[in-house]
């Protein structure tokens, strides 16, 4: 008889594992606050109002911009610092297609460039060899959760006269150096689809401290309307990003849950690390200087030399 | 990993491989002299992304909202997955030696 489940052995599981997402009466008071406000769009609304302030807030900055999903949230982004045809865009090679996909929406190249092997992050040194005289701006992946080394990045921004944008779709509560990620350049991105450590189903949110940067991605998220302005008023390009106040609520509530999952994971995290060598398995556990969060949206496993195709993805095995 | 009830999934491919930029359909976003440019991306190698890409196992965030036990039977799991790798891949039809990339 095989140990294997697979090949009718016991299941290495012997109970659930949490559900996903959590919520409790928090959602559903606010989801009836809604309901019953009948204001269920963000414009009249304080809902997703208050949540975008909020979530800035949790991360350190002055300006919050919820909209539709993340990968809005980098197109807008992209608008907002005005990107052109003919520009080029550095973005690392191991990404959700967001990244990059986002770029291109804005008739810009994206530059591919390979990650660190130890944190499947970008590669300063491979993205600074990747600058040309057409690059505006470089998007930092804080990949499962890790921050990119920040100081490096910035740096490289500074020292070239490009912007630095972060995408942290993975990231929520992550930290560089004591400080929250997502203001380390002129604005960051979040996801709060499905998977994503908070979640509204879909949703996604930019923030920044750039006055400039957020008028303009405002702007362009609201059909090129202008706060104060006369309603049917558009003074440049945009389209409709806008988020619900069914998703604002949702995510507020989500918010409230925040640190003490963070910590949870964490502690689970750090158990994983501490015992993946006893049991041959070698975790990705890279903690570059600095780095506190460094396992959020997922944990990952690296096959060894001894492992074998078994702990590769099966779509791998049937491409 | 999923049989013994542990969460899993595929990691990200790498951009490159993409069917839009092996086919170009990407180039259709671009203008002038840029659309039709020889990118370097596309001929360079990613070991790393390539490693990150095919060689990884992602396991999804709530995995790890839960206990001291579940993350004891992760463990266990993958350590029996290997414990009895040899087994699982002569009963694998698909598990051919995955082609070097990158």
């Amino acid at each position: 008889m095989s140990q294997l489940a697979l090949l009718g052995g016991k299941k290495s599981k012997s109970k659930p594992f949490p559900l996903w997402p959590q919520f409790d009466d928090t959602e559903r008071r606010g989801l009836n606050d809604v309901l019953e406000s009948r204001v269920w769009w963000r414009t009249p609304g304080t809902k997703t109002l208050e949540f975008e302030e909020a979530f800035a807030r949790f991360h350190g900055a002055r300006h919050g911009l919820a909209v539709t999903n993340g990968t809005a949230a980098l197109e807008v982004a992209m608008a907002a610092i005005g990107l052109q045809p003919g520009d080029e865009v550095i973005v690392p090679n191991f990404t959700f297609v967001a990244t990059a996909s986002a770029v291109l929406f804005a008739n810009a190249l994206p530059v591919l460039v390979d990650v660190r092997p130890d944190t499947y992050c970008l590669d300063p040194q491979l993205a600074e060899a990747a600058v040309t005289p057409h690059t505006k701006a470089i998007i930092a992946v804080h990949m499962g959760g890790h921050p990119a080394d920040l100081d490096a990045l910035k740096d490289l921004a500074a020292g070239k006269g490009i912007l630095l944008i972060e995408d942290c779709a993975h990231a929520h509560a992550s930290e560089w150096r004591g400080k929250r990620v997502g203001t380390f350049g002129v604005g960051g991105t979040f996801s709060f689809q499905s998977s994503k450590l908070m979640t509204a189903g879909e949703g996604g949110m930019v923030i920044s401290n750039d006055d400039g940067f957020e008028r303009q991605a405002r702007s362009v998220h609201d059909c090129g309307r202008l706060p104060g302005e006369w309603f049917y008023s558009h003074f440049s390009y945009g389209s409709n990003y806008r988020l619900s106040e069914w998703q604002g609520a949702i995510l507020m509530a989500q918010l409230g849950r925040l640190d003490q999952q963070t910590q949870q994971r964490h502690q689970n995290a750090r158990w994983l690390i501490a015992n993946s060598a006893r049991y041959q398995a070698s975790l990705h556990k890279s903690l570059m200087n600095g780095a506190l969060a460094m396992v959020n949206t997922h944990t990952s496993f690296t096959s060894t030399a001894n492992s074998l195709p078994a702990f590769r993805p099966k779509v791998l095995l049937q491409r | 990993m999923n049989a013994e009830g542990i969460p899993n999934q595929a990691s990200y491919p790498p951009l490159h491989d993409l069917d839009m930029f092996r086919n170009g359909e990407y180039r259709k976003r671009l203008t002038g002299a840029q659309a039709t440019a020889e990118h370097a991306f596309l001929r360079q190698s990613f070991p790393h992304t390539h490693r990150a890409a095919w060689e990884a196992v992602w396991i999804p965030q709530p995995a790890l909202l839960g206990d001291e036990t579940d993350m004891q039977e992760i463990v266990a799991g993958i350590r029996k997955i290997q414990a009895n790798a040899k087994e699982l891949v002569a009963h694998d039809t698909h598990a051919t030696p995955v082609p070097a990339r990158g």
